[in-house]
């Protein structure tokens, strides 16, 4: 019996490993642009919480760069601005999406692609190298 | 460590959610799934920027499930704004273009 436990125990932790491993490479997987007009709320939802994950990797990067006093060149003031720009992109177009991500409406594909372009482009900065976890 | 320790927990609760049904007591678990994630957000924010994702994924899930209330709602909402709060609170320390920074470490050596 309790050999069963045990194994059911480590199914159960395997089975988690693997989906929250899932979950992540959705979180920080390449979306394609869309070319229909509008996108159901569940794409849109797939590419905000991508958007959220890096925008939560973002603050992880400034708060190393002030604590490490911003070191160069991770923490150069292009690279600053590249970030910035991206998350001020994103915002916008989440902002504009999320309403229909919550309603279950379809999402206008060009504030869709918007996002997806904010994303990309902070996947080309340097916030992935200071990753918290 | 404490990483672990969150990812086992978010880990069980995405676990829950395809189990959940449209019962009142479905209700009261969802409250305790928000609360719990409410709890977890400071440190989440502040300590595992990746994990942040799975928490996105929840919320999202929840949302999905379209048994929410509007209480629930709100309450993810301020999740949301919770986590874009912990970037405007750093924005203005890292902007090279803020006023602020000129002259010092923060700011673009190549206006100083």
């Amino acid at each position: 019996m309790r050999k069963l436990l045990v194994i059911a125990a480590l199914a159960l932790s395997l089975g988690a490993c693997a989906q929250v491993q899932k979950v992540l490479d959705e979180a920080k997987g390449i979306y394609d642009f869309a070319t229909t007009a509008t996108v159901s709320a569940a794409q849109a939802g797939i590419v905000a919480n991508a958007y959220d994950a890096l925008k939560a990797t973002a603050t992880n990067y400034a708060n190393y760069c002030i604590t490490q006093k911003f070191p160069q060149p991770l923490c150069s003031a292009a690279n600053r601005r590249a970030v910035i720009k991206g998350v001020r992109s994103g915002d916008a177009a989440r902002a504009q999406i999320e309403l229909s991500i919550t309603t279950g409406q379809p999402v206008v594909a060009s504030l869709y692609n918007t996002l997806v372009a904010a994303i990309q482009a902070l996947q080309t900065t340097p916030i992935s190298t200071v990753k918290g976890s | 460590m404490l990483s672990s320790a969150i990812l086992a927990v978010l880990t069980l609760l995405e676990q829950f959610i395809p189990l959940l049904g449209t019962s009142a007591a479905t209700t009261t678990l969802i409250d305790g799934i928000i609360n719990a994630l409410t709890q977890l957000m400071p440190f989440i924010v502040n300590e595992i920027s990746t994990v942040y994702a799975s928490v996105k994924n929840i919320i999202d899930l929840l949302n999905n499930t379209g048994t929410m209330t509007p209480t629930q709602i709100a309450t993810l909402q301020q999740l949301d704004q919770q986590v874009d709060a912990a970037w405007a609170a750093v924005l203005p320390q890292i902007d090279p273009d803020n006023p602020a920074n000129k002259g010092t470490p923060a700011g673009d050596p190549g206006t100083a």
